[in-house]
Formats: C-alpha cells, sequence, structure tokens
C-alpha cells in the first residue's frame, strides 16, 4: 500500500502544477456584484433525497397557483406589470389627439439593482458604482433611468448608472392629404433632439396614403419626442417599452476585464516560450481571448448604442372616410359568427376554470364532512358497544 | 450587495479560492471545468450563506461538500466524452490542445499522478483529493461527501492499494526515487 505521505506529498506537487487562475476571483465577485450570473444547477440527486419537501411545496404551489387561477377568473381587469420590462400599450381610437392616458406617464421605473462599490481586487474599475442606482419607488422610466438621460456620448460609461433600452411605436391618424406633411414634421423633429431617422417608408398613391417612420432619438429626450408625436394627430394605437439592460452591461463588462488581464498574461507567457510548439500553443489561446473581447465589445457597443437612443416608430395613417368606417362596423354575418364563437370560447373556458375552483373546494369540504361523519359513526358505535 | 458583505466574499475567497481551485483541477483534470466548478461553489455556498457554519472548522467541509458537488455535476455531464475516451485506450496520450500554464509548468511526475488519479473510479478519487491533497480530516470528508466516516475510511484504504499497484507510481514509492525538495504546495 502507498505510504501517506508520500502520497500527500506527490499530491501537493501535482495541485501545485494547477496556477490560480487571472481574474477568477474578480470573476466570482463581479457576478455577485451584478447578480446576472446564472442560478447554479440544483443537485438533483440533493432534490430527490427529499421527497416530502418537495411534494409539500408541490402541494402549496399547487394550492396556490389554483387559488390564483380562481381569483383570476373572478378578477379579470386585474393586471400587473411584469418586473425589468415595462410594456404599455394604449389603443386609443376614441380620445382624440392627446390620446388620454399618456404611456410614458403611468410607467414604472424599472428595477434597479443596487451594487455596491467593488473591492479592490477587481482593478478599481467598478469603484463609485452605487451613486444614482440605489433610489426606489415609483416614477417615470425618465425619473427612474439616469442614463438614459445623459448624454449619448456619457450613456456607455461603465455600468455607473441602470441602463434601460426604450423603444415605443404610436399609430396616427392625420386629416386628408396631411401624411406627407407629418412626416416632414417628423423628420424636423428628430433632427431637432439630435437624432436621426433610421427607416423611413412612405406610399402616397392610392386611397390610403401612409407612413412609418423608424425614429433614433436621444433616450432622454423620448418622452417629450413621444408627447409631440401624440400631437400630430389622432392617437390609435401608442406602445411604450422599457428593458433594464443593467446587468447584462455590468456582466460582459466584466468578462471582459477578465479576458483582458488573461490575454496579458497570455503575452507574457508567449514571451517565455521556448519552442515553437509552445508559442504555436500560446498563440492559438491569444487568437482565442482576442476573438472573444472583440465580441463583447460588439456587444457593448450595441447595448450602449440602443440605451443611448430610443427607438420610436411612428405609423402615419389618413383618416378614414365615412364610408369605410361603415364597412369596417358591417362586418360580414360570417366574421360575426367566427368573432362570437371566439367570444364564447373564452367566456366558456374562463367559467371551467372558475368552476374547476369552485368544485376543489366543494370536493375538500365534502370530503372533511364524510371524515367527520366517518368518526362520529365510530365514535357511537364504540359508545353503543 | 453591502461593501462589507463584498469584503467577507473578498476575504473568503483570498483565503479559500486556491486549495479549492487546486482540489478541483485535481478531481477534474481540466482547469477550465474546475474554475466553472469552483465559481459555481462559491456563489451558491454564497446564496446560502446564512445558514454556513459561523466557524472555520465548520466552513471547510461545507465549501468542499459544495465543491464535490459541482465537480460531480461537471463530471457527469461530461461523462460521454469521458468514457469515449477510455473506449479509444488514449487516456495516456497527452492533452491534445494543452492551456499554455500546463506546457510551461507541468512536470512528469505531476502528470503520473494527476493520470494515475484519473484512472481512480470518481468516489474514490474524490476521497484521496480531500485527504492527502486538501487535509480534511475522515469525519470532514464525511460531512463533505455525506458518507460515513466509515465508508470513508475503507475508500481512502482501496484507493491507496490501487494507487500502490499503479505502475507509473512506483517511482515514487521507491526511495531513491522519491520526490525531490519540499512540497510546493
Amino acid at each position: 500500500m502507498i505510504d501517506e505521505s508520500v502520497l500527500t506529498r506527490a499530491l501537493a506537487e501535482a495541485g501545485a502544477v494547477y496556477d490560480e487562475p487571472p481574474g477568477g476571483r474578480a470573476a466570482i465577485l463581479a457576478a455577485l456584484e451584478s447578480g446576472s450570473r446564472r442560478e447554479p444547477t440544483p443537485d438533483r440527486a440533493m432534490l430527490w433525497r427529499r421527497p416530502v419537501p418537495i411534494a409539500v411545496a408541490a402541494a402549496v404551489v399547487g394550492l396556490a397557483a389554483m387559488g390564483a387561477v380562481y381569483v383570476g377568473s373572478r378578477e379579470p381587469e386585474r393586471t400587473s406589470p411584469a418586473i425589468g420590462v415595462v410594456n404599455t400599450t394604449s389603443p386609443d381610437l376614441s380620445t382624440g389627439k392627446s390620446g388620454g392616458s399618456a404611456p410614458q406617464a403611468s410607467m414604472p421605473r424599472p428595477p434597479v439593482p443596487a451594487p455596491a462599490p467593488l473591492a479592490a481586487t477587481d482593478g478599481g474599475s467598478g469603484s463609485g458604482r452605487a451613486s444614482g442606482a440605489g433610489t426606489a419607488g415609483g416614477g417615470s422610466v425618465a425619473a427612474g433611468a439616469p442614463a438614459a438621460q445623459a448624454p449619448p456620448g456619457q450613456a456607455g460609461q461603465a455600468g455607473s448608472l441602470a441602463k434601460v433600452v426604450k423603444t415605443g411605436a404610436v399609430e396616427i391618424a392625420v386629416g386628408e392629404g396631411k401624411v406627407a406633411a407629418t412626416l416632414s414634421r417628423l423628420e424636423t423633429l428628430v433632427a431637432s433632439t439630435r437624432g436621426f431617422v433610421a427607416q423611413s417608408k412612405t406610399q402616397e398613391f392610392g386611397d390610403a396614403p401612409s407612413g412609418v417612420v423608424s425614429m433614433r432619438v436621444p433616450s432622454a429626450s423620448y418622452e417629450p419626442v413621444l408627447t409631440q408625436v401624440r400631437r400630430l394627430g389622432e392617437v390609435r394605437t401608442a406602445t411604450s417599452n422599457g428593458q433594464d439592460v443593467t446587468a447584462e452591461f455590468v456582466d460582459n463588462e466584466a468578462r471582459l476585464r477578465t479576458l483582458r488581464r488573461t490575454l496579458a498574461v497570455y503575452e507574457t507567457l508567449l514571451a517565455r516560450a521556448r519552442s515553437i510548439g509552445e508559442v504555436l500553443a500560446v498563440q492559438q489561446q491569444i487568437n482565442g481571448a482576442q476573438t472573444q473581447i472583440e465580441q463583447l465589445e460588439g456587444k457593448l457597443k450595441v447595448l450602449t448604442d440602443q440605451v443611448s437612443y430610443a427607438t420610436l416608430t411612428v405609423t402615419v395613417v389618413e383618416e378614414s372616410s365615412d364610408a369605410d368606417l361603415a364597412v369596417a362596423e358591417n362586418p360580414s354575418r360570417l366574421r360575426a359568427a367566427l368573432d362570437d364563437a371566439k367570444d364564447n370560447f373564452g367566456d366558456g373556458l374562463a367559467w371551467v376554470i372558475a368552476a374547476s375552483g369552485t368544485l376543489a373546494i366543494l370536493l375538500v369540504c365534502a370530503g372533511g364532512l364524510l371524515v367527520l361523519a366517518w368518526g362520529v359513526r365510530r365514535a357511537m358505535r364504540r359508545r353503543l358497544v | 450587495m453591502t461593501q462589507t458583505a463584498m469584503a467577507d466574499m473578498d476575504r473568503w475567497l483570498a483565503t479559500s479560492y486556491g486549495p479549492a481551485y487546486r482540489t478541483a483541477c485535481l478531481i477534474l483534470r481540466n482547469p477550465a471545468d474546475a474554475e466553472d466548478a469552483v465559481q459555481d461553489a462559491f456563489l451558491r455556498a454564497w446564496r446560502f450563506r446564512d445558514a454556513l457554519p459561523s466557524d472555520e472548522a465548520g466552513l471547510r467541509p461545507w465549501l468542499y461538500r459544495v465543491v464535490v458537488n459541482a465537480c460531480c455535476s461537471k463530471l457527469r455531464a461530461e461523462s460521454p466524452h469521458r468514457s469515449r475516451r477510455e473506449d479509444l485506450g488514449d487516456t495516456d496520450v497527452a492533452d491534445p490542445d494543452p492551456t499554455p500554464e500546463l506546457l510551461s509548468l507541468r512536470s512528469e511526475s505531476s502528470r503520473l499522478v494527476v493520470d494515475a488519479l484519473a484512472d481512480l473510479p470518481e468516489h474514490l478519487r474524490v476521497a484521496v483529493v480531500l485527504r492527502y491533497y486538501a487535509g480534511l480530516s475522515e469525519k470532514e470528508i464525511a460531512t463533505a461527501i455525506s458518507r460515513r466516516a466509515g465508508t470513508v475510511k475503507s475508500r481512502l484504504h482501496e484507493a491507496r492499494q490501487r494507487l500502490a499497484t499503479d505502475p507509473r507510481l512506483q517511482s515514487l514509492q521507491s526511495p531513491d526515487k522519491a520526490f525531490d525538495g519540499e512540497a510546493t504546495r
């Protein structure tokens, strides 16, 4: 049998071969700080060793889901916005030019992680990250996303503030013969905010002239531009979307820093290489690291651009004539029947779901009553005996 | 995360990251996988930091338990590739794409030890590395791998028997060819 001391020394020497990876600790700290690291894969073996807690948890989740479905079927009007992504759509056919409640005013502030200054091991590049990001509470996107309000050139600074990508779409109807003029006003509006028109499509012939303009405006000017766009005509639909990409941004920056440090180590090793084989091997690693660095830099560039400039797509159409409206309000009988069938299907499904909750409660109560009756009967029999 | 918590984590990493990483390397034989596994382990440990033992003696086996679990997950995920390599009989062939670190630092004797370890079954390899590299006691290993101390003892015994018959480690056991110098751990 091999001697323990020999084995200890051999393993100590074998273990010493493996150098601690450069940036390994910093990557962990960065992942912890950003909170964007994926959740570690749960150990399935550990899970299956605990069937009882899992069964209890599954039962609780099932009951909660059933209750949620039951409550949801009773209160279909109640909604809750998703965390992190805000999407408001306001079909606005009847409220005139002002469009009723403006979506940008009701948009809740996207959640902002509360990062702390990074430790010294991270190279110091993450320091000073906490300013302006720790505030909580409601408000508009503009109030909760300082990065979006920064000038375009400064919006991509290293992860110091929240990064929000804003997009929106508005469809407005203008008077007869005013499509071209409205499109021209839109271009002027974009130019006044130092934005630009990314894409434009106009159809000015035929019975229904229309135009679509995809505008890129500085994020800080998004809400004012949206307000002015809504004043150009009758708003038919308006959609606003704000997506918080702070975590992705910080994660990519941390990976980039790590890769740059790794590249520096490889370059040191390249200088020490003695043989052609060693040079080729190190060079291969350097090429791989450089490729990853370029990919990450490209991703960060795209993200920075998306954060700096919001995208607003405006569709301009002519208001329909009375005849068109009459046609739209009198669809064919088959279409009406299909619409009725769709509505009835939804209603029927909602009724079944609602009834299933009631039925479940009734079954539980009936079971309890049966058990109670069985117990009483048994007790009475014992007393009789 | 607060600055204090970050500083705590930094201190913990400073003392425990290196040994945990090298332990994972010896179990997995792949630095990249080991780095992933250790990163997963520390992140998982941090998630459950409220349940961590406060004393160093209790914390150490707990950390190695998480590291070993992460390594075993990696091994299971890559078992098809490993079995295919073993079927081809090329387990002793040098890594076709060695990292520069390994190229510059790996010595022959270390490679023999690592290769011999790699031929051990997973449960024996884990016990040997935890006992003779990480320096855990049999009781701590039992905690780390969720087995009884007696099981650990028998596994270590079996592993040492197997290593003793491994021809690659014969040179280590003969006094005249024993390791020169002190371990560089």
